[in-house]
């Protein structure tokens, strides 16, 4: 007796005679084969890069120990070869709509970022790829590029560039270095491609290597495995690096445009622009008031942290890219510039004027500010210092003041500063120097008056400070605590409170802010006059040095733009994708703290302007090159794009949405393996020679990340003694999994049989609670794998495996068959892993409004009488979508879906 | 936090007095208040259980049921006790035919088991009230990275489900507490396994070779001593220790969570009762105090 | 009806299998779970115990329940060798609990009169004194509490064990 299944309601005329099949593996294959080869078109959906599933990843087959690889990839070629079959890999499906015979499918095409259309498989892109992750194909036993197949035969043999977003070390630096990029080319052996990344974004790797504090890595990932990678003095030894080896080896730009640029003052800021601007081919010339460049970089900060020769020297390679500097020429108009026939004008003049404390004898002789003092220092000149020096601040130049006083012979130096440690805005390394050089930290404290004596200062009264609500800047803002002043015998002050922008300069023609300066566009940096820009100090006030360089690249792309006509706004600021930490592969990386950076002794740190800091050394720089993450994968070095001669690789590729007619879907979504880890009692994340069988097939295959040498991961031996445990995360209600998953006790077998043929030797046990050898010449197997090869059974499931002092495992279990407690040594255990739904079966089940059973599968219509339908007219599901299934029944149930699919097909919708 | 009563149970207090004077000298540190139970009587962990299921329910229900009287939630510090106390609550709160039979026997004392009543054990406390960071913080000589082996016992962790104390296969309350107190808390094989002790009564021999295993394991992983969460493995651990072929320089220290944690909190060595424990603590104790000392130059002179 | 041979102690033992005592030990408190036993081991495989012993099987010993071995489980020392450390129970997949099946087992078996020594003797000890150790109190470490600022009184009660003395162990059998 048969039951009549309830008729469709698709409308007569609307109906599509093609068909959807989601998931290609070796069923879904099957399915789009036979429905194509009946003349119907049909879309072969595949959420990976590749078809084949994951037959292309096991070894061998049972019972029949045919390869898998070569009974698959006839397949492979008929599927990409059949006229009526489209492939759309590395797509999922969105929402299906309507009903049988009339389907209104959306699909999802990720961005794989390189042209179907052009990429011809060739490979040149691998080798230049220098970012290597762990491949999931080999189930992360081996290595794969960022851009990559995930096997030989991958279909469509087009590669894939694994982009998971912008790391959080490249979108949080001011100027945009990619340190994923640079260190990935350090490890891939290319230091001077290296560098050249760097200097994409900033001219200065070997000064800001020296002074930046390090936007970066306050945001790297690493950090949470253990600390974040020592990015700043990575780009710091590259420069060093290639100074030491003979200098600047980049390219020379070709000035090729005709348009002058003027840049007025040499800092960061108009350095970073003009070298930006040179490279895009125009002429520019820096004026710069002072006799030397590098502004706050060369007056500002102290030797002892940035040499004389390095700024010197990176200036150098601007000037010998083409920039001209004109120094001791000061500006007062830009207007002027215009006139003489530069085309635009940066300023970037900064923000020299030191903020006043405005407290009483704050003029008294012996008072200095830090912006004047270390601009005094750093020209040579002598500033007279008693023995007791305050210094009033908590940011890096009140460091500075204070650690060149020190240098200069003060004994007592004291820096004196509102809020406490925790909050001073300073780089904390260099707290941490300044303390060790043996300068006192006066926290919580603020001066009150400078108390002079006959004009000069003798003594500064302080007021002891509490921390209260915080304030909008989000830091607890000071509060005094009345009838605490106490006074402290000083000989001199420096204050170093803060900085401004000059009120007069060449900037007063433009429209100001009430603060004092030039009013800019805050994304295009333009000013009042349409082609003048500024930015650095003087447009923001007081910033990071990283943070005027960002600007001046900014500005220069701007000044491009209007040079060329185009539109200033367009597309700016850039939009970052911040790569989710989920998605980061953490996993194998053991705890390896950051380098640290060797110092130069405590005696010369007091008495002399020696560089601190003394830099890595090759083997250093390249182990902390190491620890990068590689968050997400493809860092954007565009190595690839100019290595492929077909022009392939689009880096601004977009997720594509198309809408697909069809008139019935095939579900053949495959499986997920069972996460083994669960088991800690088996000890597969704690012991590196228990693995999973499906790591064991990739072992074993010769495509494999071992060449098909079976080899333990610990010692690359090759194991003695196998175990293989059954029933793991399958046929277990503690782990919600009761039920059996059909086919690990005969791919067990199969397993232990191969174990035997790559070595006759080898001492192999099944552990197991049954064997269930139900099909067509299964029973056969197991009896061969006992008789012929060798394959030992013990009756028991294995309690624990627990790791031997000499890195076998031992596994405890009983023999059930006598009574035998046994602890068995192996070395190599391999856990048979039951399987599960596909990955993210709850939402795509959703969306494409079926049901699924209590276990997770699609539910089927009825078991016995409509096995491959699901519970929706027109949805048809084969292979391990429904449940477990081997080979052979899956590939019969992808025909049979086919047949049911192509009714409808061919019926405009009514089923009978 | 609440007012807690501390149930010893019957074997602290004679054979292990240290563990209940360290634990209220520490809960006091902390911050937690805790109070001795008078009039109760054992719990019935293994003998009673075994005999007779209401009974049982009876002996740990009357403790519950005092402490509710009180309005004082229960901390165990013995793990049988631990166990029998939370599994007859989850009995008495799911049969509600065992509980009114229960009821029935205390309404002669006028008491009664409604089901308000919490039970915790002591690492609950520790982690979950106390909290690491405040436990870090009352640290004024951790241990300097002396490496140290944790055993939970049994009854602390199994049934997970029922008793809710930590992950039965991987639990991590005293390795966490031992790493805030300084130390470098190892893994081992077996580290979940029984310490063999309720095996004493029925076969003497099987329960020291199973204690003798984890003493083994112990020390095969490098740990210098074991923390404790159990009387009763506490005082097995020892034991096995003097068994013998046993050398006394071959010994390892067995300490009371609570006298691990007092030492490196600065609490003195007598009030936390080091000098009655029979494997003496020094060799821990001088990781504590001193940062340089005898026993890791020697070690390090071996490794040279 | 089928084989039946006389133990020593005269009683007869019937060697045809049936379910009546895996029945039984199924409606017995703590027993419920004996009929999902697939007899895979890995309970055994936990046990430290059987790691330690010839004899000491969880897993047969459940096995022989699932038979009928009535009489030989009830007047066995085995189903009393468990430690109750758990391990089987957390381990098992099929969620069978031997630990628990065991104290169903000794119910029974107290109340049919098998009890080893100990536990009667130590029972008995609790049941009169409150408490277990009251032997053990001696003076030493009465001083010892002393010196340790603890209470020497330790306050046990008795009164309620003797109530449920009466109730639940007078006669020796149970409720």
């Amino acid at each position: 007796m048969t039951i009549a299944k309830p008729k469709t309601s698709a409308t007569k005329g609307k109906w599509s005679n093609k068909a959807l099949v989601v998931g290609g593996g070796v069923a879904g294959m099957q399915a789009a084969l036979d429905i194509a080869d009946q003349n119907y078109k049909v879309y072969l959906l595949e959420k990976s890069s590749s078809i084949g599933g994951r037959m292309a990843m096991i070894d061998k087959t049972f019972p029949t120990l045919d390869c898998s690889a070569c009974i698959l990839t006839p397949r492979l070629s008929e599927v990409q070869r059949h006229p009526n079959i489209e492939m759309l890999t590395y797509s999922e499906v969105e929402e299906v709509l309507g009903s049988a015979g009339n389907f209104k499918v959306k699909v999802k095409r990720k961005a794989r970022y390189v042209d179907e259309e052009k990429c011809n498989g060739c490979g040149d892109c691998v080798p230049a790829c220098p970012i290597e992750v762990p491949n999931e194909f080999d189930q992360g036993i081996g290595f794969r590029k960022a851009i990559y197949i995930p096997f030989p035969q991958a279909t469509p043999n087009i590669h894939t560039i694994d982009k998971r977003g912008h790391a959080p070390c490249y979108t949080n630096c001011p100027a945009h270095v990619n340190p994923q990029g640079f260190t990935a080319l350090m490890r891939s052996g290319d230091n001077d491609k290296a560098l050249k990344l760097v200097r994409d974004a900033i001219p200065f790797p070997g000064s800001l290597g020296r002074v930046c504090p390090a936007l970066c890595e306050e945001k790297c990932e690493r950090a949470s495995v253990d600390d974040p990678v020592s990015i700043r003095n990575l780009h710091r030894w590259l420069y060093d690096n290639e100074r030491e080896h003979g200098g600047y080896k980049g390219d020379i730009p070709v000035i090729d445009k005709k348009e002058k640029v003027a840049v007025i003052g040499a800092g960061p800021a108009g350095i970073a622009c003009a070298e930006k601007l040179i490279r895009l081919g125009y002429p520019v010339t820096v004026f710069e008031k002072r006799e030397e460049a590098g502004g706050l970089l060369r007056y500002g900060i102290p030797e002892h942290r940035l040499p004389r020769d390095v700024i010197a020297d990176e200036i150098k390679i601007v000037e010998d890219l083409g920039v001209k500097i004109e120094y001791g020429k000061e500006i007062s108009s830009v207007k002027s510039l215009l006139n003489k026939g530069f085309k635009a004008v940066f300023l970037g003049t900064g923000a020299p004027v030191s903020s006043k404390l405005r407290i009483k004898g704050e003029d008294s002789t012996g008072v200095y500010h830090a912006v004047d003092f270390l601009d005094k220092v750093n020209r040579g000149e002598k500033v007279p210092l008693g023995y007791n020096v305050a210094v009033i601040g908590g940011g890096n130049a009140a460091i500075d003041a204070a650690r060149v006083a020190k240098r200069l012979g003060v004994k007592q130096v004291t820096i004196i500063y509102r809020r406490s440690r925790a909050e001073m805005p300073a780089i904390h390394q260099e707290i941490e120097d300044a303390v060790e050089e043996g300068i006192e930290l006066k926290v919580l404290t603020n001066p009150v008056e400078a108390i002079e004596s006959k004009g000069r200062l003798v003594g500064i009264t302080c007021i002891e400070m509490k921390l209260g609500e915080p304030d909008d800047s989000g830091r607890r803002r000071p509060i005094p605590i009345p009838g605490s002043e106490f006074s402290i015998p000083f000989e001199n002050m420096i204050i170093a409170i803060g900085q401004r922008a000059d009120p007069k300069g060449p900037h007063a023609e433009l429209d100001m802010t009430e603060w004092g300066t030039p009013e800019v566009d805050p994304v295009t940096l333009q000013t009042s006059m349409e082609n003048v820009f500024a930015g650095g100090d003087l447009a923001t006030g007081p910033g990071l040095v990283v943070e005027a360089v960002g600007q001046g690249n900014v500005a220069a792309e701007s000044i491009h733009r209007y040079l060329q006509g185009e539109e200033l706004k367009e597309g700016r600021p850039e939009t970052f994708i911040e790569v989710i930490p989920e998605d980061i592969k953490k996993q194998r990386f053991g705890v390896h703290p950051r380098a640290s950076m060797p110092k130069i002794s405590i005696y010369n740190r007091r008495t002399t302007f020696k560089e601190v800091e003394t830099g890595f050394d090759a083997e250093t720089a390249m182990t902390e090159a190491g620890r990068c993450l590689n968050c997400t994968v493809c860092s954007e070095c565009m190595e690839c794009v100019e290595a492929c001669q077909r022009e392939a690789i689009d880096h601004n590729q977009q997720d594509e949405i198309i809408e697909l007619d069809v008139g019935a879907i095939v579900m053949s979504t495959g499986y997920k393996l069972f996460d083994v880890a669960e088991y800690p009692r088996l000890g597969y994340e704690t012991q590196s020679n228990v693995i999973t069988a499906m790591e064991y097939e990739r072992l074993i295959n010769a495509a494999g990340p071992t060449a098909g040498h079976l080899v333990r991961l610990s010692d690359g031996k090759v194991p003695k003694s196998i175990g293989f445990i059954q029933c793991v995360g399958a046929r277990d209600v503690g782990k919600g999994v009761p039920a059996c998953s059909r086919v690990c006790c005969m791919y067990g077998i199969k397993n232990a049989v191969m174990a035997k043929e790559h070595d006759p030797d080898v001492d192999v046990t099944v552990y197991y609670a049954d064997i269930r050898a139900f099909g067509k010449g299964f029973e056969e197997f197991f009896e061969m794998a006992k008789t012929r090869f060798g394959v030992k059974f013990v009756r028991g499931r294995v309690a624990e495996v627990v790791e031997t002092d000499d890195e076998k495992s031992l596994i405890r279990v009983e023999d059930t068959e006598d009574l035998t407690f046994m602890q068995n040594e192996h070395d190599l255990v391999v856990l048979s892993g039951g399987i599960q739904p596909s990955l993210g079966m709850r939402i795509l089940a959703e969306d494409v409004g079926i049901e699924l059973d209590n276990d997770g599968y699609v539910k089927v219509e009825h078991p016995l009488l409509y096995p491959v339908d699901a519970d929706v007219d027109g949805i048809y599901t084969c292979g391990c979508s429904d449940g477990p299934k081997d080979i052979p029944d899956s590939v019969a149930a992808g025909s049979a879906a086919a047949m049911r699919a192509t009714i409808v097909l061919a019926r405009g919708g009514e089923v009978k | 936090m609440t007012d807690y009563f501390v149930y010893t149970g019957c074997t602290t207090p004679v054979r292990l007095p240290a563990y209940e004077a360290a634990t209220m000298a520490v809960l006091k540190h902390l911050g937690v208040n805790a109070h001795h139970m008078k009039d109760v009587n054992c719990c019935g962990a293994q003998y009673i259980e075994s005999l007779n299921r209401s009974a049982f329910a009876a002996m740990s229900g009357r403790i519950l049921a005092i402490a509710e009287r009180f309005g004082k939630d229960v901390i165990a510090i013995c793990g049988a006790c631990s166990g029998s106390l939370k599994h007859v609550k989850h009995m008495l709160d799911t049969e509600p035919d065992l509980k009114a039979e229960v009821n029935e026997i205390l309404a002669e004392e006028d008491l009664e088991y409604t089901g308000k009543v919490e039970v915790k054990h002591l690492l609950q406390i520790l982690r979950d009230e106390v909290g690491y960071d405040a436990i870090r913080r009352a640290i004024v000589q951790p241990y300097n990275g002396v490496k140290l082996a944790a055993h939970y016992g049994c009854h602390v962790t199994r049934p997970a489900e029922i008793v809710q104390v930590d992950d039965p296969e991987v639990p991590r309350s005293i390795d966490d507490i031992i790493e805030a107190c300084g130390g470098d808390a190892v893994d081992y094989a077996g580290k979940v396994r029984c310490c063999g002790g309720p095996m004493l009564a029925m076969d003497e021999k099987v329960a020291t070779a199973i204690g003798s295993e984890k003493i083994t394991n112990v020390k095969a992983a490098g740990a210098k001593g074991i923390v404790t969460a159990c009387v009763f493995c506490n005082i097995q651990l020892t034991q096995v220790q003097f068994g013998e072929g046993g050398e006394p320089k071959d010994r390892i220290p067995v300490l009371t969570l609570p006298q691990f944690m007092g030492a490196a909190m600065g609490i003195d060595e007598e009030t936390l009762g080091m000098p009655l424990n029979k494997i003496s603590p020094d060799v821990l104790l001088e990781f504590a105090h001193r940062i340089e000392s005898k026993v890791i130059r020697r070690e390090q002179e071996a490794k040279r | 009806m089928g084989a039946r041979t006389e133990t020593n102690k005269g009683l007869e033992i019937e060697h045809t299998p049936s379910s009546n005592f895996a029945k039984e030990i199924e409606a017995e408190p703590g027993g419920e779970g004996i009929s999902k036993c697939i007899q895979c081991g890995i309970c055994t495989a936990s046990c430290a115990v059987s790691s330690f012993s010839d004899r000491y099987r969880p897993r047969q010993l459940i096995q022989k329940i699932i038979i009928g071995k009535r009489d030989e489980v009830l007047q066995s020392d085995l189903p009393w060798l468990c430690m109750t450390c758990r391990l089987c129970e957390e381990r098992c997949q099929e969620g069978v609990s031997p630990a628990e099946i065991f104290q169903a087992v000794r119910h029974i078996a107290t109340r049919e009169g098998h009890i080893p020594e100990v536990f009667k003797s130590t029972a008995e000890k609790a049941l009169s004194d409150g408490w277990l150790l009251g032997d053990a109190y001696s003076d030493f470490i009465e001083d010892d509490r002393d010196d340790l600022g603890l209470d020497t009184d330790l306050g046990w009660d008795n009164e309620f064990t003797h109530r449920l003395k009466k109730k639940y162990f007078s006669g020796g059998e149970g409720d």
